[in-house]
């Protein structure tokens, strides 16, 4: 393979990102930087491709290994080996593909056996073996989406050197990752992306050849680069000009959680949060900051009637009573309300025939006689049981899904719920829809209740809460008021995960 | 592909290390369970077996029993064998029922009424099978609406069409030749034998075959450092299956000679059993059960795999519904009534996992046989078809329910 191809890849915005062959190059940016995009485009060039594209690779966060098969079949899945050659081929070797494996597999560092089943692989060596099967496919570009995320120490270190064995092989490789502390380590070259724009990049060079000065130096300004997008300028700014309201002040907390962990519930020794506390006081709007893997969501779906991983230990109090809030049933009755702009895959609900991403709180009121009146020409009321029947008809009815968040935030300041939880209200909205929700936000806080508010976009935060709470790999890193808020590149370290 | 081919190295592969275990006694028999484990299946086909010649006072072992039981269920047989690979693909076929009474109408058309001869008349018979095929596929694989619906419209369409093709009336009194795909048999070859020396032969054929397989197989496991089961426990499973294919044997030879239908089987069962194990297609129709985005992602043509899984199908389909037509010597409109049920029951009592990935033809042939076994028996001891179903409801239930249970407790998710 000829050192040296480079390959690009166009964003939304200004630039585009490069891999050259022989060369590790990294991809840092947040959750909405337009990463995902990147991502998306390589599946899509490799499921649609033509035989003449040159060949790439993806090592994607799901797992892509059929656990049935064995690990040397998952290796070469797609590019049996076959006794015999050209023409005349006879079945699969299976001799040759287990031999081949398993020289592949030592090489690039895993301990993998070829026979055994794929079911049982680690983390590692699920990357390991995803990686030899490009290398099997002759990739001339490997792509991974933030392949250390669930890697200890020791087995980052290996995959760094499995990734340097493909590069060896004159491979492209590009990795996209929010762990900037990490990438400085390994890569050769590293870009910022922000907003859908490449917004710098660097050589190993640049950091590497001096002492740490340098290379501190180097990171603080990438951190800084990652998070400083023009709105969250502009929202510090505008909220360091108002008042330093001190709301908490001694009051009993609406919503007291604390050493809250949970684990995944398919691999019960990954921790999606650790020991995570947060208090919300009546009129009080507390953000959740944190890049895509921190926790955040997981930390708010888990209070909120344990809807996502496995409750491994933690407290939630309201009012200073402790409730049980493990299903959402309970969570509704202790008070809580939970409103998701996105709704993701697994955590879609069906209540009586109604598509709602909000969760079954409405429920209760649209209930008549046990049975769900979802198309009653009849006048609802104009109660809040109502007003909300009208939104979550409409949630039901019109495709837009998130553009009717708005008018559930909007009757909340009316339900008996004391606080509202919010996991990225706004996604997905244009922007005039957005000032309406925050609008809304501000009305549910104003009314005395208490509102938690998960969003990977800064600039919300900036100027939606009163203090926001900053999550990295699940757990609390800091805490920070927008009124008086710390340097970015402070801000900056606290949401960069390890 | 030069780069990678590096040269064999002589340090033998590492494979799975084992844990030194201080007793070989107790590994031995854990082995013995674990295997026991594995092949609940045929160990169930035993039970089912014995089970049912005392209920039935050894009339289900009779020769001409065991004969009846093969050619009873070739068909059923026969879509297992393509159902398990629809299943493994994550796919279902609800259509096979109707495909097969379908192609029945059909067959009767080109043979009795247009009177072409049997030979182009199961040609082309199996050739509408595959264009079936070819219109399901079509709706499965390009344009991407799941196989449950695309096989329900087909249940209707095809049970329709073949209303159609019949015009309310039986097509019957096919040529004899086209009879014997149902009910014929290689009888006295050889000239005439107390036992017809043709099956004898062929059994003989087949246990050297197999043991020579085995042998095969555990040298070169063990070769490979990988664990095998003990040599005892392996040289007693394997004169278990010896003597169970000479007693079968046995009694088909004292009876009338091999099945033609036996023979259609056989063949289907070497060829698919290659095609699933040894061919590409076979591997990444495992490979697209196992993970769909992995599968694609690795290049393989997902949408064509599944296309010819389906036009694969509705071919068996069509060898199903001639085989049928032919026992019966009758094309009717009832024919297939309930063939995809039985078909998808062997699949899964044979082991083939809901969501994909997992299956094997031997064992949906394993589970077609207990399915027969079941009917054949209770049909013996007289008991009513209500009841019969709901047995064979039970014995689905209880066999899925077994392999979930075990595999949660071998430490899988």
């Amino acid at each position: 393979m000829a050192e040296g191809d480079v390959f690009r890849f166009g964003l939304a915005g200004r630039g585009e990102l490069l891999a050259r062959g022989g060369e590790i190059a990294v991809a840092l940016g947040g959750p909405s930087s337009g990463l995902g995009g990147v991502a998306a485009e390589v599946v899509r060039r490799i499921a649609r491709g033509s035989r003449r594209q040159p060949v790439y690779g993806f090592v994607g966060r799901r797992r892509g290994l059929a656990p049935a098969l064995g690990v040397a079949e998952n290796v070469f899945m797609g590019n049996e080996r076959m006794r015999g050659s050209g023409l005349l081929q006879w079945g699969v070797d299976w001799e040759a593909t287990r031999r081949e494996a398993g020289e592949l597999l030592r090489e690039l560092g895993s301990s993998a056996a070829p026979t055994s089943p794929a079911a049982g692989l680690g983390e590692f060596d699920r990357l390991i073996v995803e990686i030899a099967r490009a290398l099997v496919r002759e990739a001339v570009l490997l792509v991974l989406d933030e392949p250390f995320a669930e890697l200890d120490q020791g087995e980052a270190a290996r995959l760094v050197a499995a990734l340097r064995v493909v590069v060896e092989r004159g491979v492209a490789v590009l990795v996209l990752s929010e762990r900037p502390h990490a990438a400085l380590g390994y890569a050769d070259a590293v870009s910022v992306v922000r907003d859908g724009e490449v917004v710098s990049m660097r050589v190993r060079g640049e950091w590497a050849a001096d002492a740490r000065g340098a290379a501190d130096a180097v990171l603080r300004d990438v951190l800084t680069e990652m998070v400083a997008g023009r709105a969250l300028v502009s929202a510090l700014e505008g909220r360091a000009s108002g008042a330093v309201g001190d709301a908490e002040a001694a009051e009993l907390p609406l919503l007291e959680v604390s050493h809250w962990t949970v684990r995944d519930t398919v691999q019960p020794e990954r921790v999606l949060v650790e020991d995570v506390g947060f208090a919300v006081a009546p009129g009080e709007i507390v953000g959740l900051a944190g890049f895509s893997g921190s926790g955040a969501d997981a930390l708010l779906l888990s209070v909120y009637g344990q809807s996502e991983g496995t409750k491994a230990g933690g407290v939630v109090a309201v009012l200073g009573a402790e409730v049980d809030t493990a299903t959402v049933e309970k969570a509704i009755a202790a008070g809580l309300y939970l409103v998701a702009g996105d709704p993701p895959r697994y955590r879609l609900r069906f209540i009586g025939g109604l598509a709602v991403p909000v969760s079954a709180s409405s429920v209760p009121r649209l209930a008549a006689l046990g049975l769900i009146d979802r198309d009653s020409d009849t006048d609802p009321g104009d109660g809040v049981g109502g007003r909300l029947l009208g939104a979550v008809r409409s949630f039901g009815r019109s495709g837009s899904g998130p553009d009717q968040v708005a008018g559930l935030i909007r009757e909340f300041p009316a339900s008996e719920r004391a606080v509202l939880l919010l996991s990225d209200p706004t996604k997905g909205l244009p922007e005039a829809r957005r000032h309406e929700v925050r609008a809304g936000i501000r009305a549910v806080a104003a009314a005395g209740k208490g509102v938690v508010l998960a969003s990977p976009d800064l600039a919300e935060l900036a100027q939606l809460c009163d203090r926001v709470v900053v999550l990295a790999d699940g757990r609390v890193t800091g805490e920070w008021r927008p009124a008086s808020p710390p340097p970015l590149p402070g801000l900056a370290a606290l949401l960069a995960p390890r | 592909m030069s780069d990678l081919e590096t040269k064999p190295s002589d340090t033998t592969a590492a494979g799975a290390q084992v844990n030194p275990v201080d007793n070989k006694f107790t590994e031995r028999i854990s082995h013995i369970l674990g295997d026991l484990g594995k092949n609940g299946i045929f160990i169930a086909l035993i039970l089912v077996v014995v089970l049912f010649s005392i209920l039935t006072n050894g009339i289900l072992l009779r020769p001409q029993n065991i004969s009846n039981l093969i050619v009873q269920n070739g068909y059923i047989l026969v879509l297992a064998i393509g159902m398990v690979m629809v299943i493994i693909a994550g796919h279902i076929d609800l259509s096979v029922g109707s495909v097969a009474a379908f192609v029945g109408a059909v067959s009767g058309v080109f043979a009795v009424q247009w009177g072409l001869p049997w030979w182009l008349s199961i040609i082309l018979s199996l050739l509408v099978g595959a264009l079936v095929g070819v219109w399901q596929g079509f709706w499965i694989a390009f344009v991407g609406i799941p196989a449950f619906i695309v096989t329900l419209a087909g249940m209707l369409i095809f049970r329709g069409l073949a209303l159609v093709v019949l015009g309310n009336a039986n097509i019957g009194s096919f040529p004899a030749e086209y009879r014997a795909l149902g009910n014929g048999f290689l009888t006295d070859v050889f000239g005439e034998f107390e036992l017809d020396p043709l099956t004898l032969g062929i059994a003989a054929l087949a246990i050297v075959a197999l043991v020579v397989q085995q042998f095969r197989t555990r040298r070169g496991r063990q070769s490979y450092g990988q664990e095998v089961e003990p040599f005892a426990w392996f040289i007693a499973k394997l004169v278990l299956v010896a003597v169970a294919i000479g007693l079968f044997a046995f009694a088909l030879a004292s009876y009338k000679g091999i099945p033609v239908t036996l023979i259609v089987l056989a063949v289907l069962v070497l060829i698919y059993g290659v095609v699933m194990n040894r061919s590409t297609f076979g591997r990444h129709v495992y490979a697209i059960g196992g993970n769909l985005h992995a599968a694609e992602l690795s290049g393989i043509k997902t949408r064509n795999v599944t296309f010819w899984l389906f036009v694969n199908m509705g071919f068996l389909a069509a060898l199903a519904g001639l085989i049928f037509t032919a026992r019966l010597n009758l094309a009717g409109p009832k024919a297939g009534d309930g063939f995809e049920l039985e078909a998808i029951s062997a699949a899964f009592i044979g082991g083939a996992a809901v969501q994909g990935g997992v299956g094997t033809i031997g064992g949906a042939i394993i589970g077609g046989l207990i399915i027969g076994v079941l009917n054949n028996g209770m049909s013996i001891m007289g008991i009513g078809i209500e009841w019969q179903q709901a047995v064979k409801g039970l014995v689905l239930l209880l066999a899925v329910a077994f392999d979930v249970y075990n595999k949660r407790r071998s430490g899988g998710r």
